[in-house]
């Protein structure tokens, strides 16, 4: 039967139909992909930004404590280790309670990030999210958009690919947007924006000083103006319903009590507690001092907790990707070009417990067997080695042969060939560690190396997205993973 | 030893598995051609030649490749390509892609070499004679109206398409407003329209919308933005690995400048347009495919010729014919060195041949130096022979105005035109008139097919177009926030950037260049300086003396020779004097500063460098606006009137530096006092550890280092605008004691302000001076001419700003408009859901609805019936309907309220309707 209204087409037209109606929209490119079991249905991506030194994380060294006048060259790690849940996994001191979930989850120590030269964090960033070193000819998707494209949303009124945390008018904001993006998909698939957890619930509620029956009022209004508006006598019926339908699911979103997942307020405290420190005021952002001494830092933990609380509801209201970043801002949080050691004691406190306590409470809730989490950085650092072992790169943080004052006392340098990757539930083994690295410098991989493409085929193999699934753009096909050869990493499945 | 390898390796393991020949006479076209076709063309024909092997004629099919002879007639058991064919090894076989051949198939190849390998005269898979690439001329057919619609006569009538009625006059006036100027016509304007009764008043609107060459250019700009992936604001400034072109394309679109001279001054650019070509930047290795050279090769092929270079800059195109070869041999144009092929990363061992993609338009002779490729390229684009650029750039016009282009995709110029001589009709008028853009734009807006109703597109990309129409089209970002802005009037003040020359035409008194201005106060204390400003003094004195002595010497001449004697005696006396001075002032400033005891006593270098310029002046009647532009080769802070002023507009781009201050509220009727105060030092912004790396950063000046200044204040009453400019009327210092910024501060004896002189750029590092090491805090060089024109016109415009000048806000940004890393052919039409978000409940449109509803309640408190029919025809170019206007006076309510009016404005704004041109 063919539709006759507007109402009739709308209940007919699925949103895939209604996409692929719109003009330049890509389309998939036709091979025939094995068919692919999902053993999670949502991912949330804990985004470690600036460089997370994993030798003072979860790949602890030798141990060699501050004094005045060490050698830069005999220090690896800046604090001892501790054990984990797990034999024979250990980690580093201050991430005491993500140790204790540890047997939940599976540790890899061996990523392997890109030779790219003179390192520039967002070029990093930007493999590590999109699968593609940048720059590329066509603008390359989002790891999340390309789970919105293939996958779509768990719940239709939840945007499937959320993301929160990170602002944009930083320090390499633009740089930032440039992967931030659903690319050649279509901002369909775009990234939905929290830039502050505090604020999510203003996302996703009408505008300030607007009462809900306002709201309601005002919606009511323009469904009737539409209808007498005299549709459907010039021109494109897809385009304008593309139109209302997107209107009709920005409505439904802030209507529905999928909305009520941004709301941290409505967090029972004692909950609250276990993400974010007592005391904690997300205000703190706006004072605490950008500079290199640890200010920042020690200023705003609690912030990401407030993420992965937040990350938590929309898991349980039926969100498909979201991301957590503890945000990259040049020179801060990770990205500790001096002061490092000083500064990561505050980095653990800031992603200790609220990582710990998301996963127990998905367990709790028994939505960890179905969720991914994936904790991840771009790249993680050194004390000596810029980039790779004898690379020529420049050097961005200075180091002196012999640390006399404690500034230079931390991991100050970017390090490509071995970076630590947690991730827990949604099919991958539990209490398991992946691959070796060097316990002398350089700390490299030396067995089971990961790259970033094989490790994307492995999340998104889990997700039951095939590693080779394209789309076209320009006639090109473009895929999942780099050219289609990302191949999951089978023993890291459970 | 290569083929011995190819040959003895898989022979071996399949000798004997090889398919019989087949039994039966094998014929080359019915059942060889097939085969190659399928199998082996796209990458041994058309062009390419991979591994050294093509079959595009019999000769080359014979010759082999790097591994040998690809056959010997006769013997098919022994013919490689047989082996390869054949192969299951998967690093040798043949084709490297797609289906394996059958035994059947291998069969026949067998049959035909074993037959001999006869090969017909005349079939070759040489490349296609590109489509759209000769000029072609079309005869319109005779007869009445717009030649557009006389081409088009023809199609419609073999189709049995019906002839629609054009739209109503209002619909074609809310089009042509949206095309021309961008902007949705008023209420007003479009009652005189419709009230208008001229038989060519159609044509006479598109003419005179036309004609606004501000209104054209800033809407456009949207247009050309887009497609030369300008106004990009990511990676590659970190490293000054990126330049906009923004200035000079503005200017271009004012002045619609020739296109073909458009893409010349692209193609070959100089200073002002170097952007565009030099790509992105990006720290650290780029692959091969992505240097800045293979960037201008994708850009210059894709934007002006609809050609995809993109695969072929990895590999020889799996999806057109271009070849690795072709791309390089148009990057070569840029690069400064030889390049070496790359394919999909592995070096190949032979360096690009520069060559034009059509070599049947012309070459591009080896040997020349990178300018000359560049010039000889711009030749080739703008060829007469070339007749792609021409049909690129209209197909592109016809798509922004009927919503789907005569080719499509529109960067895919090898494909066929729906209507090729309508294509090719477009492409020679367009050359005929001078390349001039703004002729095919007015043509295609006066023809009755652009007047038709909009229809919907086709339903799969695959279908055949059929043209009926105008497609629907959708309001760009930026055309939705200029129309929300045009209901309140509130438009912003200064553009994203200082880059936008606006002419000077219609501004009163014009605009005076200021002049680059500097001290040359020598660094030391000392008798030295002192020395200089007592010959300074003295020329001073002596100045005073002649000026009065000139005037006794007026004065004579009426009154008698005695008193010329007289006068006679005081010019010569003031005139030794001044003599006295100068030679007093040469000798003051060229004392040698090294072993002279006078320049022993240096100034602390925090202090030497510190330079402050004074200029006092008076306005005769209250100011009412100054927008102030500085560009200064150092940090420096502005006072005026003994206050600090915040810039109001800092170029992110490092344009020189130039800053764009609003100093109106601070200025007042009579005296007034700007103060310059430069630190000419690079200090600022380094950390420790930078600071003790290059100590050398710490002091830097350059050699000519300076400033320039000039703001347009505009005057209560009828007083015409004071221009205050830097040159010789300001006062200088270096190093002075504090209180400088007092505004009664007596600077008499402050000396002149030293202007550059003409055609000296203040570029250059000081080589006495300590050079900067670290490249990040370096000086950037300045180009006077392209960089202060335009901010200086930049900051006199201030007012009336349209979105395409401005940065995208959050609302914008939702809307599609592109953040421009990669070209922009066409935005995406459909609507999504982020938008709507957006839409719903984002701050940016709220904040500017509530400024809208504010201003707007009065009026429509007054006659809310009345008020709802003018908000009608100007947001929707219409009139509303008895329900329409009923359930919005129900809304509204008798008596209107703030919060009511602004959800009035927000349904109004996210109808279809509004958002989409039918």
């Amino acid at each position: 039967m063919l539709p006759h209204t507007r109402r009739d087409f709308l209940k007919t037209a699925s949103a895939a139909t209604l996409g692929a109606l719109a003009a330049r929209s890509p389309q998939l490119f036709a091979e025939p992909l094995e068919k692919i079991t999902p053993r999670a249905d949502c991912i949330i991506v804990l985004w470690m930004a600036g460089g997370m030194a994993s030798t003072e994380t979860f790949d602890p060294k030798r141990y060699t404590a501050y004094e005045s006048g060490v050698e830069s060259k005999r220090v690896l790690s800046t604090f001892p280790s501790i054990p984990t849940a797990v034999d024979g996994i250990r980690f580093s001191e201050g991430l005491e309670k993500m140790a204790s979930v540890m047997d939940r989850g599976t540790l890899i120590r061996t990523q392997q990030g890109a030779d790219l030269g003179f390192i520039l964090h967002s070029r990093h960033q930007f493999h590590w999210h999109t699968g593609y070193v940048p720059p590329q000819s066509v603008a390359a998707p989002h790891i999340g958009a390309f789970m919105a494209k293939a996958l779509g949303p768990r719940d239709p009124a939840m945007p499937a690919f959320i993301n929160i945390g990170q602002r944009f008018d930083l320090g390499e904001g633009e740089e930032l947007k440039a992967f931030t993006t659903a690319g050649f998909l279509g901002s369909e698939f775009g990234p939905f924006n929290i830039p502050f957890p505090h604020e999510a619930a203003t996302a996703v509620r009408p505008p300030a000083g607007m009462t809900p029956g306002r709201f309601e009022d005002r919606n009511k209004f323009y469904k009737r103006l539409l209808e007498a508006s005299p549709v459907g006598k010039y021109g494109s019926t897809f385009q304008r319903e593309s139109f209302v339908r997107a209107m009709d699911n920005a409505h439904r979103l802030l209507a529905s009590p999928s909305a009520k997942a941004f709301d941290l307020s409505l967090e029972p405290a004692e909950n609250v507690a276990e993400y974010v420190p007592a005391g904690f005021d997300p205000k703190n952002i706006n004072s605490a001092k950008q500079n290199r001494e640890g200010d920042y830092e020690a200023g705003t933990i609690g912030r990401f907790g407030l993420g992965c609380l937040l990350a938590r509801r929309l898991a349980e209201s039926g969100a498909r990707y979201i991301e957590v970043t503890t945000e990259y801002i040049p020179f801060l949080n990770w990205d500790t070009h001096e002061g490092g050691h000083a500064r990561l004691v505050n980095m653990k406190k800031m992603i200790d417990a609220p990582i710990a306590q998301l996963i127990l409470d998905l367990e709790a809730r028994g939505l960890l067997n179905r969720t991914l989490v994936v904790l991840a950085s771009e790249f993680s650092r050194d004390m000596l080695i810029e980039g790779k072992e004898k690379s020529q790169q420049r050097e961005q943080a200075r180091v002196p042969d012999k640390i006399a004052d404690p500034k230079f006392y931390g991991m100050h340098r970017h390090f490509t060939e071995a970076g630590s990757v947690l991730m827990w539930g949604g099919g991958m083994k539990r209490g398991h560690g992946h691959g070796e690295t060097a316990d002398e410098r350089p700390c490299k991989a030396v067995k089971d190396a990961v790259s970033i493409t094989d490790l994307h085929a492995t999340i998104y193999k889990a997700m039951g997205v095939s590693p080779k699934l394209s789309y076209l753009v320009e006639e090109r096909p473009f895929y999942t993973t780099q050219d289609g050869k990302g191949v999951p990493i089978e023993s890291l499945y459970a | 030893m290569k083929r011995l390898f190819l040959l003895l390796a898989p022979a071996a393991a399949f000798a004997v598995e090889l398919p019989p020949p087949a039994n039966r006479p094998v014929d080359f076209a019915g059942d060889i051609q097939p085969l190659l076709e399928s199998s082996c063309i796209k990458c041994h024909a058309k062009g390419k030649d991979r591994g050294g092997f093509s079959l595009e004629t019999r000769e080359g099919f014979f010759k082999g490749g790097d591994t040998g002879e690809a056959m010997l007639p006769g013997n098919s058991a022994k013919s490689l390509i047989v082996e390869l064919v054949a192969s299951t090894d998967v690093e040798t076989a043949m084709p490297r892609r797609g289906k394996r051949w059958t035994p059947e198939q291998i069969g026949l190849l067998r049959a035909w070499i074993d037959q001999g390998a006869k090969w017909p005269d005349g079939i070759t898979f040489a490349k296609p004679t590109p489509q759209n690439l000769t000029p072609r001329k079309v005869e319109t057919p005779v007869g009445e109206g717009n030649p557009v619609d006389r081409v088009l006569a023809a199609y419609f009538a073999e189709r049995k398409i019906a002839r629609a009625e054009p739209v109503s006059d209002a619909a074609f006036a809310r089009r042509v407003y949206l095309d021309t100027i961008g902007l949705l016509p008023s209420a007003e304007q479009l009652d005189a329209f419709e009230k208008d009764t001229a038989v060519e008043k159609r044509s006479s609107l598109v003419s005179s919308l036309l004609a606004d060459k501000r209104g054209y250019a800033d809407h456009w700009l949207t247009f050309w933005n887009d497609l030369l992936r300008n106004d990009y604001k990511g990676t590659g400034f970190i490293d000054g690995g990126r330049k906009q072109i923004t200035g000079w394309l503005h200017a271009a679109l004012r002045e619609n400048l020739p296109y073909d001279r458009f893409v010349a001054e692209l193609v070959n650019p100089g200073y002002a347009t170097e952007g565009f070509t030099s790509g992105i930047l990006w720290r650290g290795n780029v692959n091969a495919s992505m240097t800045r050279p293979m960037q201008a090769a994708q850009s210059v092929s894709q934007v002006f010729l609809g050609v995809n270079l993109k695969c072929a800059s990895c590999h020889d195109s799996f999806i057109n014919d271009w070849a690795l070869a072709d791309c390089y041999g148009l990057a070569a144009v840029y690069s400064d060195e030889e390049m070496e092929l790359v394919r999909c990363d592995k070096p190949q061992g032979k360096n690009a041949k520069v060559r034009f993609l059509y070599p049947e338009i012309g070459s591009i002779a080896a040997g020349l130096d990178r300018s000359a490729r560049a010039q000889r390229l711009a030749e080739l684009m703008v060829s007469p022979k070339n007749g792609r650029l021409s049909r690129t750039v209209v197909n592109r016009l016809w798509a922004r105005l009927l919503g789907r282009g005569l080719v499509e995709p529109l960067d895919d110029m090898d494909k066929p035109a729906w209507n090729r001589d309508l294509l090719d009709w477009l492409a020679e008028d367009l050359v005929a008139h001078g390349w001039d853009l703004k002729h095919t734009i007015e043509t295609i807006l006066k023809s009755r097919a652009y007047a038709l109703p909009s229809v919907e597109g086709p339903k799969d990309e695959k279908d055949e177009f059929i043209f009926k129409g105008p497609l629907t089209r959708r309001i760009t970002a930026e055309q939705f926030s200029d129309a929300v802005t045009s209901l309140t009037g509130d438009w912003a003040k200064l553009p994203s950037s200082p880059e936008f020359d606006f002419g000077a035409d219609d501004l009163e008194g014009g605009l005076t260049m200021p002049k680059w201005i500097w001290t040359d106060e020598p660094l030391d204390l000392g008798p030295r300086r002192e020395a200089v400003h007592s010959a300074r003094r003295a020329i001073a004195s002596a100045t005073a003396s002649l000026e009065k002595a000139s005037e006794q010497a007026a004065a004579a001449i009426v009154g008698g020779p005695g008193q010329i004697v007289a006068a006679n005696a005081a010019i010569t006396e003031a005139g030794e004097r001044m003599k006295r001075a100068q030679e007093q002032l040469n000798i003051a400033a060229t004392v040698k500063a090294v072993g002279d005891p006078g320049a022993v006593k240096v100034r602390p270098s925090s202090d030497r460098h510190h330079i402050v310029f004074r200029r006092h002046f008076v306005l005769p009647q209250p100011p009412t606006g100054a927008i102030a532009m500085i560009a200064a080769s150092q940090a420096f802070d502005i006072e005026v009137n003994g206050k600090p002023v915040k810039p109001a507009l800092i170029d992110s781009f490092r344009l020189g530096r130039v800053r764009l201050f609003d100093i109106g509220p601070m200025l007042r009727t009579g005296d007034n006092l700007v103060t310059i105060s430069v630190m000419s030092h690079t200090e600022k912004g380094m950390n420790t550890t930078e600071r003790e790396q290059h100590p050398e950063s710490l002091q830097h000046l350059n050699r000519t280092p300076g400033m320039a200044f000039h703001t347009r204040i505009t005057l209560a009453g009828k007083h015409a605008p004071v221009q205050i400019g830097s040159d010789e009327k300001w006062r200088v210092f270096r190093a002075p004691d504090s209180g400088w910024g007092d505004v009664k501060l007596d600077d008499k004896a402050w000396p002149a302000a030293v202007p550059l002189p003409d055609g000296v750029a203040p570029i250059e590092e000081a080589p006495s001076l300590e050079p900067i090491k670290r490249k990040d805090f370096a000086n950037i060089p300045i180009d006077l001419g392209p960089i202060l024109r335009p901010a200086v016109s930049t900051a006199a415009h201030s007012g009336k700003i349209r979105a395409p000048l401005l940065a995208a806000d959050p609302l914008q940004l939702a809307l599609d408009r592109p953040n421009r890393e990669i070209v922009t052919p066409a935005r995406i039409t459909a609507a999504t859901t982020i938008q709507a978000l957006e839409l719903t409940n984002g701050a940016t449109l709220d904040a500017r609805l509530k400024m809208a509803a504010t201003k707007l309640l009065p009026d429509a408190a007054k006659d809310p019936t009345a008020w709802i029919a003018q908000t009608y025809r100007s947001l929707l170019n219409r009139e509303p309907s008895a329900d329409e206007k009923q359930i919005a006076l129900e809304f509204l309510s008798t008596v209107p309220k703030l919060e009511a009016l602004e959800d009035f404005l927000w349904a109004i704004v996210n109808l279809p309707e509004f958002q989409l041109i039918n």
